[in-house]
């Protein structure tokens, strides 16, 4: 811990200064990205479509069942990620702006690992991701041996 | 005089603040990591098999317009130099921010933090062009 804790407060004060911009956009990125969100939603439950795909392609009753579910999983998955993100976000952006208004480091401290929740979120997304891409491409050079 | 750099492994030399945006620093350079791996893949892919990937995923879409084909792949190299502008955001702001709590500079740290702006009115951006194609297709 630092030995002048009165140089501390004033450090974290200036840190909160330097936040506090970003703390503002990312409470708007947010909101506009779960209204986004839930506007996807919508538009599936409003118009699906899959029935269209379906049709058009006919498909045997197995592969049309999976047709019709895929976009419903899908925007379920989205609309959980879409929902921590926001709650991560959000969080960040009220308690930066209240450390910015009481010169106080626990809310910022608590703003600051929201947003890292948010962060930590897509590291795993995108580390399953990588996983799915490395898992098709060696299934690709196996199919690509055997055939 | 001048300060040696901080050794940022020893944390209790590191106030409550600073070891939380060390904490957020670590997830940051792990995203964008991650991102620039999925983005090296995509592009031995794509010079790969980059056409074949995007006529099946052409026939697959409802829409069946002329010149689909240059529309995908336009799309796909706006979609990539955005991620790509997008991972190299996180990646400054994090280089940046350590180097500040390293050496003990504010504004260092500023502008890491300046970068993480970026990111996110790129993020709002999206956002909002994401809320518009769908209002669009509600209507």
């Amino acid at each position: 811990m630092n030995e002048f804790p009165e140089q501390e407060n004033n450090d974290d004060l200036e840190k909160s200064r330097e936040i506090l911009p970003v703390a503002k956009i990312a409470g708007v990125a947010a909101i506009i990205s779960i209204l986004g969100t839930i506007a996807g939603i919508l538009v599936l439950i409003v118009s699906p479509s899959s029935d269209v795909v379906v049709q058009q392609e006919g498909l045997d009753e197995a592969a049309a069942q999976v047709a019709k579910t895929t976009p419903y999983i899908s925007a379920f998955m989205s609309a959980i990620i879409g929902g921590i993100s926001f709650y991560c976000l959000y969080r960040f952006s009220v308690f930066a702006k209240k450390a910015g208004k009481t010169g106080d480091h626990t809310p910022l401290v608590a703003g600051l690992k929201s947003l890292a929740g948010y962060f930590r979120l897509w590291a795993v997304l995108l580390f399953v991701v990588i996983s799915f891409l490395g898992m098709a491409f060696i299934g690709g050079i196996l199919s690509s041996l055997f055939n | 005089m001048e300060d040696s750099p901080r050794n940022l492994l020893d944390t209790n030399s590191l106030s409550e603040t600073e070891n939380a945006i060390l904490q957020l620093c670590k997830w940051i350079r792990l995203v964008s990591v991650a991102g620039f791996s999925i983005g090296a893949i995509v592009v031995v892919a794509m010079l790969m098999n980059g056409s074949d990937i995007l006529h099946q995923f052409a026939e697959t879409l409802p829409y069946k317009i002329k010149g689909l084909y240059g529309i995908l792949v336009a799309v796909f190299f706006v979609v990539f130099f955005i991620t790509a502008l997008l991972l190299y955001s996180l990646h400054r702001a994090v280089t940046f921010i350590i180097q500040g709590l390293q050496q003990k500079n504010n504004v260092m740290i500023g502008q890491g933090f300046g970068f993480l702006k970026k990111f996110f009115i790129t993020l709002a951006v999206i956002g909002v062009v994401q809320f518009l194609f769908n209002l669009s297709n509600l209507f």
